[in-house]
């Protein structure tokens, strides 16, 4: 099967006022079609970064891809024109958003935004998009659709305007679905409803996944791959299955360690992994998980530790200290 | 409401167009044609009319509900009442200043005379004196004749003269025909002062849409674009908006337009040069605000252009803070016609009677202090109402008290 999206050596870089930073730094990732990648990481780590960097969203003056290949479907997006962008933005690629509270412009309904968004990539009426736009705010679990056609997005609850969002990104039947944090704001049962609801589509339409989450145990549940990243680099990627039983990365380790559960829960100390994850600007070029550990090895700190494949497509970053066999 | 406007519009535009194709002088419709030099200028104007006419009729038919927010802004304002009783009344002026000769001028509606009726007012076509059985083959003076005629009881003929009997220009009175007085020239000064309001009106349609446009687009590409465009646009509004913007009209009017000195378009140019840094800051400021909007890159995320974000996104939710500044826009543009009349930089005395002429020719004088308190009393008065409805839109449209976002 070839691979719908194939994130080769990519490298993003914001101008800040402390210099350049590379807030993606050398991040491969593969998405097969019909296949759930999930990207995870703690806050700031660039996995949004990354999403927006595979769609070319950047702020424009900032933000900067450097290097790297973005090939979907074998078609490189750095170097595809402005208006195949467009094409593709939407009519094969979906975004979901981490925030839903200004996601949809509010002097417009609901309803107009949906059928203009799915009018701009099919040639159908405005009666077709009309349906189409029903079709999809009932797919993604919305109560009474023909209301929420005529409502404003200030009216609608943070999970509400969240199924919208999706309902949005799914208008075009996309090959390959962004999904960043889909259902952060949402809670338990919608959330697995809506995880349901992309797995379901994933499976109909062949369709690739990508999902930017914290939630692990939304991972283990929907991913087939899992993809750890750590200021701005990715540690260890692996088949969802191969990375939780036997995580190879420090980082990883403690990830999965920190994940609540019913036999560490009681009269336990919770595990949590040390310190905070260092402000980017003062980022080593060695290990950085070891610079956050401060195991004092200028060694380590100073050479970025070599990416290797330890197992059958499990790949880690392997640090002498951070990687142990 | 805006079928009415649409209406109204295509009414307009057949109106000026039949007007000038009969060679007819309608009140205030031949305005549209006033540009003589470019005859073809009229009809596009006209043409465009028309078409915005039809067009506002068909998208009242597929109109939706308004935005609820902007349904509460709109009530709060009907609810400010002196807001709403100053644009009342400031409407009925406008009407009334369309009305023309139809209500103050000295030519006759209708005559009759010979078995023949004319409309003197209403045409191109100048009735002269021995059309009416008189010796001189000059303008009639139509009080005269008609008082003549009346005391013949009326076995001449009979004539309907407008309301008020005076024209403005070129009228000469031989006696006062009001407490006010006459200007200069002789003429009547409430005719004058009428001449003034309309005065006001035309410049008004002309600017504030110029001007909106101006800012508008100016604001818009500042805000977007940012960068070196923001950069020099800045530069820009700084230096207008901090040199003295009345010092810098009269430069313009003195110095630039000098050979076009008191022609409406250069008169009002001037004005412009001054007058659409406000709405322009105000425009850049509400776009740079809503560019940032996680909106603005979900609609990128879904594949929209650049054109599109900026025509459905952007400009809608921010155009709101530009046209909130339009009514003291408005009265911006009167004070500096009536200072620039006032200095004798303004329109040219010699074709319009303006507030600011009358006050600077009435000050002059010993013996008009009636004209010189009446035309300051109008102006106040004419100023308030247009700050009262300002001060009601601007209560009313704050984004702090109704917002769409919450």
């Amino acid at each position: 099967m070839s691979d719908l999206l194939d994130v080769r050596g990519l490298v993003t870089s914001f101008d800040t006022a402390s210099g350049w930073i590379r807030a993606v730094d050398d991040v491969s990732l593969i998405v097969g079609k019909g296949k759930t990648v999930g990207l995870v990481g703690e806050s700031g780590c660039g996995k949004t970064v990354t999403a927006m960097s595979i769609l070319d969203l950047l702020e424009k003056p900032a933000g900067h891809i450097l290097e790297g290949e973005i090939l979907f479907k074998g078609e490189d997006l750095r170097k595809v024109s402005a208006k195949r962008m467009r094409e593709v933005r939407g009519g094969e690629i979906g975004v979901v958003f981490q925030d839903s509270r200004e996601i949809l412009n509010p002097s417009h309904r609901i309803g107009k935004q949906l059928i203009n968004a799915i009018r701009l990539h099919r040639k159908i009426s405005r009666k077709q998009a009309k349906m189409r736009a029903l079709e999809l705010l009932d797919a993604v679990g919305i109560p009474d659709p023909r209301r929420m056609l005529v409502s404003f997005p200030y009216q609608l609850s943070d999970g509400m305007r969240q199924r919208v969002m999706i309902a949005n990104a799914l208008s075009c039947d996309p090959d390959l679905l962004i999904a960043d944090e889909p259902a952060m704001s949402l809670d338990v049962t919608v959330q697995a409803q809506i995880l349901d609801l992309i797995d379901s589509l994933k499976e109909k339409f062949e369709m690739g996944v990508l999902l930017i989450t914290h939630d692990l145990g939304v991972v283990a549940q929907h991913c087939d791959d899992v993809v750890v990243m750590y200021a701005g680099r990715i540690v260890e990627h692996g088949s969802t299955r191969r990375v939780y039983s036997d995580p190879k990365h420090a980082y990883s380790k403690g990830l999965l360690f920190s994940m609540p559960r019913l036999t560490n829960v009681c009269k336990h100390y919770f595990q949590t992994i040390p310190g905070h994850p260092i402000a980017n600007e003062n980022l080593v070029s060695g290990c950085r998980f070891c610079q956050r550990m401060d195991r004092d090895k200028s060694v380590l700190l100073r050479t970025r530790p070599e990416y290797l494949e330890v197992w059958g497509d499990h790949w880690v970053e392997v640090c002498p200290e951070c990687y142990k066999g | 409401m805006r079928r009415v406007c649409g209406l109204i519009l295509i009414f307009i535009s057949l109106l000026a167009g039949v007007g000038e194709f009969f060679a007819l002088h309608l009140p205030t419709v031949h305005i549209v044609f006033a540009a003589r030099e470019i005859p073809w200028l009229g009809w596009a104007i006209a043409g465009t009319l028309c078409v915005l006419g039809f067009f506002f009729i068909v998208s009242s038919f597929m109109r939706e509900t308004s935005h609820p927010v902007t349904a509460r802004k709109l009530s709060h304002f009907r609810r400010t009442k002196t807001g709403v009783y100053s644009l009342v009344v400031l409407m009925g002026l406008a009407m009334f200043s369309c009305l023309d000769h139809l209500l103050v001028g000295n030519e006759a509606l209708v005559t009759r005379y010979d078995e023949v009726i004319a409309f003197p007012a209403f045409t191109k076509k100048i009735e002269m004196g021995d059309d009416y059985g008189l010796e001189s083959h000059e303008v009639p003076n139509y009080r005269e004749l008609n008082k003549a005629w009346k005391n013949n009881d009326g076995n001449d003929g009979w004539m309907i003269l407008p309301l008020w009997p005076y024209a403005a220009k070129g009228d000469p009175l031989t006696e006062e025909a009001s407490f006010v007085g006459m200007t200069s020239e002789g003429g009547d000064a409430i005719a004058a002062l009428y001449q003034g309001l309309q005065v006001n009106f035309h410049m008004a349609l002309v600017y504030l849409p110029l001007v909106t446009l101006i800012g508008i687009v100016v604001g818009l590409s500042a805000g977007y674009f940012g960068g070196v465009i923001d950069f020099l646009i800045q530069r820009v509004l700084e230096v207008i908006s901090y040199v003295p913007g009345f010092l810098l009209v009269v430069l313009l009017v003195t110095q630039l337009f000098e050979n076009w000195r008191g022609q409406f378009l250069y008169v009002l140019l001037a004005v412009a040069t001054v007058g659409w840094v406000k709405i322009a800051s105000d425009m850049r400021m509400s776009v740079k605000k809503e560019r940032g909007a996680q909106y603005m890159i979900a609609s990128r995320s879904f594949g929209a252009s650049r054109r599109w974000i900026i025509l459905r996104h952007l400009l809608p939710n921010s155009v709101s803070a530009a046209l909130g500044a339009l009514p003291m826009t408005f009265v911006s543009l009167v004070v500096s016609l009536v200072s620039l009349d006032f200095l004798g930089l303004g329109l040219a005395p010699q074709e319009f009677m303006t507030w600011g002429t009358l006050l600077r020719e009435s000050w002059q004088s010993e013996d008009s202090q009636n004209l010189t308190m009446t035309t300051l009393v109008i102006i106040s008065l004419f100023l308030l109402l247009i700050v009262m409805v300002s001060e009601a839109v601007r209560e009313a449209f704050t984004p702090t008290r109704f917002s769409s976002y919450r």
